[in-house]
């Protein structure tokens, strides 16, 4: 059982840049003028409950601190502030090495010098058990002792079948493909049985094909398991049908934790909406002006949609004051309809991708494009005009200023 | 001398012939085409390269070899005669006497034994002592590599005068701190080989410890981490990461500092100017051989005999350390 508490964690790396020097600190008049080294907030006020079992993915796009957050899970960082409890246990000043975790590396991390079956082995023979015995006075006592060779075979060749590398485990990492090697890393990750499984972007060194099959195999594992694992990804994809629970980071401050599904349909501001989904959601600047029965939202080139308030997602009442609210309207590509009647819209170019086709379009006198995908199939032609449908049950509103959805959430 | 030379180097054309002669015969097996003018680049280019180390490193080896068999006197090289292997007969017949050649070898044998796992060591020590990016460290890597950079005879020199009898010396003016008399360390046959063994761990290591930083930093960080997260200390991780991954470096560096510290000459002849007992080398013994007693033919036998015992301990050495084929 392995219960994690994050509480207002936070990492600031101080800066590399030099302090200005002592002589121009003297003898420089405006003191305004010399640039202090500003230290980097890499992780702010991260809080976050990771129950026994789950499957966490930490999601998010380069430099957003989703990383260094695992790694001071990991205790590979040090924590600048905040805590870390594992089971009600304060682990901040805990080595890696008695946190009883074990981690999947990008670079998969095997020692290049050992075996398959050696680099899983490796963490079995290093660690000591406890292992009662009893005396020849018939005294039980515990005591710590290293694996036996049986036992290491054992458990190898176990880690070894689920994952289906027994014909590797003769191999040294060099004569290894990258999917092989991953898988072996995985190996030396379950081999330990450890309480929590910490994965950094394990699959971003393989090619597309491989990915997918491997996301499976992580999924079956964790539900064969049952450990909680923590997952760090970029790719939105892997966070989605990989995660229990979606933690989506910027900038070092976590933006929503959620289910995928909630996370896909309920996004809290601009920037998940805009990061969860492909194609990504499309966005229009709109002046929002209405009543709790009905809504008008106002486009760029002063098209104006009537909204029947009471069929879509409840609004912050703040906004439906009859005034002018600037404000963001976020529609999914899927979700916009070619019509009878709408918003005029020109096709600019299309990407038939099979069963779906993304169009790319433009409103009428404006440069800015969007998607629109569609399961229709007809000669698209370049510079048509259509007329695209809303569904306001499925329409999202973010306070253009804040970035913060004005829509109600997912009922928990 | 030029007919021996002209010979040798028609034994080098006849080598050439060979290579392109078993060329030709291996691309007609595979039914490929043997392209004549690419091998005759390919030998012209390596010509130049081939000349240098046939006049300067395989001749004057072969020269030395066949010394070896004559009874060469420098102060009479007209008349010197072949003798067939007398001279490497009266190699053994001294080392069997216990007479100088003995002593060298036993003197030799005790500086390597010591002052390869010592330098060794030391330039470990360093290059993991340098091996961050801590502000000041490149400080300390100029301090170790200094000695490198500075001739030989001076640090002996330099390791003379910290180490004279008198009582005006740098370590016995130490000593005296601690009321201790003055010691004669380098006319003293119990510590004279040990402080040239420390002259020249010291001014070795400098060089070693560049070799193993840019061996350490060619370890990937991430094994670490990953040693870490699977229960080892700084010490495991010393043995299961770092050290297999310098292996490569290593061996190269055990078999280099051993012949290295086969041939010692200048720190034992310079630091106690005196041909004795406590402080000759093989290398020593030969250069008396033939600058004081003048006898080049036998010098060079032991030369040979010294030559076939360095290759043969690298080859153990290579076999054992190097990497074991797949």
């Amino acid at each position: 059982m392995a219960k994690l508490l994050l509480s207002n964690i936070c990492k600031v790396y101080p800066s590399r840049d030099k302090q200005p020097s002592i002589f121009k600190r003297l003898f420089t008049k405006d003191k305004s003028k010399l640039k202090k080294p500003e230290d980097f907030v890499a992780v702010k006020n991260f809080n976050l409950e990771i129950e026994d079992g789950e499957f966490v993915v930490f999601v998010g796009p380069s430099g957003c601190g989703k990383s260094t957050t695992l790694r001071m899970i990991a205790g590979l960082e040090d924590i600048t502030a905040g805590e870390l409890y594992m089971d009600d246990v304060l682990l901040n000043n805990v080595d890696p090495m008695n946190r009883d975790m074990a981690m999947v590396f990008q670079s998969y991390a095997l020692y290049p010098h050992l075996t398959a079956y050696d680099n899983i082995a490796f963490g079995l023979k290093i660690r000591k058990i406890e292992d009662t015995v009893t005396d020849k006075d018939g005294n039980t006592k515990t005591i710590k002792r290293h694996h036996t060779k049986a036992e290491i075979d054992e458990k190898v060749q176990w880690a070894a079948e689920i994952l289906g590398i027994k014909e590797l485990l003769g191999r040294k990492p060099s004569e290894m493909s990258g999917g092989q090697c991953q898988r072996v890393a995985l190996g030396r990750a379950i081999v330990r049985g450890p309480k929590v499984f910490l994965l950094d972007e394990p699959l971003s060194n393989l090619d597309a094909k491989l990915r997918t099959s491997m996301r499976s195999e992580i999924v079956k594992l964790h539900q064969r398991l049952g450990t909680t694992f923590i997952y760090v990804t970029h790719d939105q994809i892997e966070a989605m049908t990989m995660g229990t629970k979606i933690v989506v980071m910027k900038d070092g401050v976590i933006q929503q934790v959620d289910k995928p599904t909630d996370l896909f349909l309920y996004p809290n501001n601009i920037f998940v909406a805009g990061f969860i989904g492909t194609p990504q959601m499309n966005f229009f600047d709109v002046v929002l002006k209405g009543d709790s029965s009905k809504v008008n939202l106002t486009l760029e080139d002063g098209e104006t949609l009537a909204l029947d308030a009471k069929k879509m997602r409840k609004i912050n009442p703040e906004y439906l004051d009859n005034e002018e609210h600037n404000c963001v309207l976020g529609v999914r590509a899927e979700h916009l309809k070619i019509a009878d009647k709408g918003i005029n819209a020109v096709l600019s170019i299309f990407e038939i991708l099979g069963t779906t086709t993304h169009l790319f379009m433009h409103l009428e006198n404006q440069e800015k494009e969007f998607i629109v995908a569609t399961d229709e199939s007809r000669a698209w032609v370049h510079g048509d005009k259509f007329k695209l449908f809303f569904d306001e049950e499925k329409i999202h509103l973010f306070d253009k200023e804040s970035g913060l959805s004005i829509l109600e959430g997912a009922k928990k | 001398m030029l007919v021996s030379a002209l010979i040798i180097f028609a034994v080098f054309l006849l080598i050439f012939g060979l290579v392109v002669f078993f060329d030709v015969r291996k691309a007609k097996k595979h039914n490929q085409k043997y392209h004549f003018g690419r091998a005759v680049t390919a030998f012209l280019l390596l010509l130049p390269a081939t000349l240098f180390a046939f006049f300067f490193v395989l001749l004057p080896i072969l020269y030395s070899l066949g010394y070896g068999f004559t009874d060469y006197y420098l102060t009479k090289p007209n008349a010197t005669e072949f003798v067939g292997f007398d001279n490497f007969k009266a190699a053994f017949e001294e080392i069997a006497e216990g007479g100088d050649l003995a002593k060298a070898i036993k003197n030799t044998a005790i500086f390597v034994v010591v002052v390869v796992p010592l330098q060794i060591g030391l330039a470990l020590l360093l290059a993991l002592f340098c091996n961050n990016k801590n502000r000041g460290t490149v400080i300390f890597k100029v301090c170790f590599f200094a000695p490198v950079t500075v001739s030989l005879a001076v640090t002996a020199y330099l390791w003379k005068e910290i180490l004279t009898g008198s009582e005006t010396g740098l370590m016995n003016q130490f000593l005296a701190l601690f009321g201790i008399p003055a010691q004669d360390f380098l006319r003293n046959d119990d510590t004279a080989m040990l402080w040239i063994v420390v002259a020249s761990a010291w001014q070795g290591c400098g060089f070693q410890m560049l070799i193993f930083l840019s061996a350490l930093t060619g370890i990937r960080k991430e094994l670490y981490e990953a040693a870490r997260m699977d229960g080892c200390n700084a010490f495991q991780r010393f043995l299961r990461v770092t050290l297999p991954g310098l292996k490569p470096t290593l061996v190269y560096i055990v078999i280099t500092v051993f012949i290295g510290a086969c041939r010692i000459m200048v720190q034992p002849y310079l630091m106690i100017n005196v041909y004795a007992d406590r402080n000759i080398t093989i290398s020593y013994y030969m250069y008396e051989q033939v600058f004081t007693s003048y006898r080049v033919g036998y010098s060079s036998a032991v030369a040979f005999l010294m030559t076939i015992f360095i290759g043969t301990i690298t080859l153990i050495q290579r076999k054992f350390l190097g990497e074991k084929k797949r």
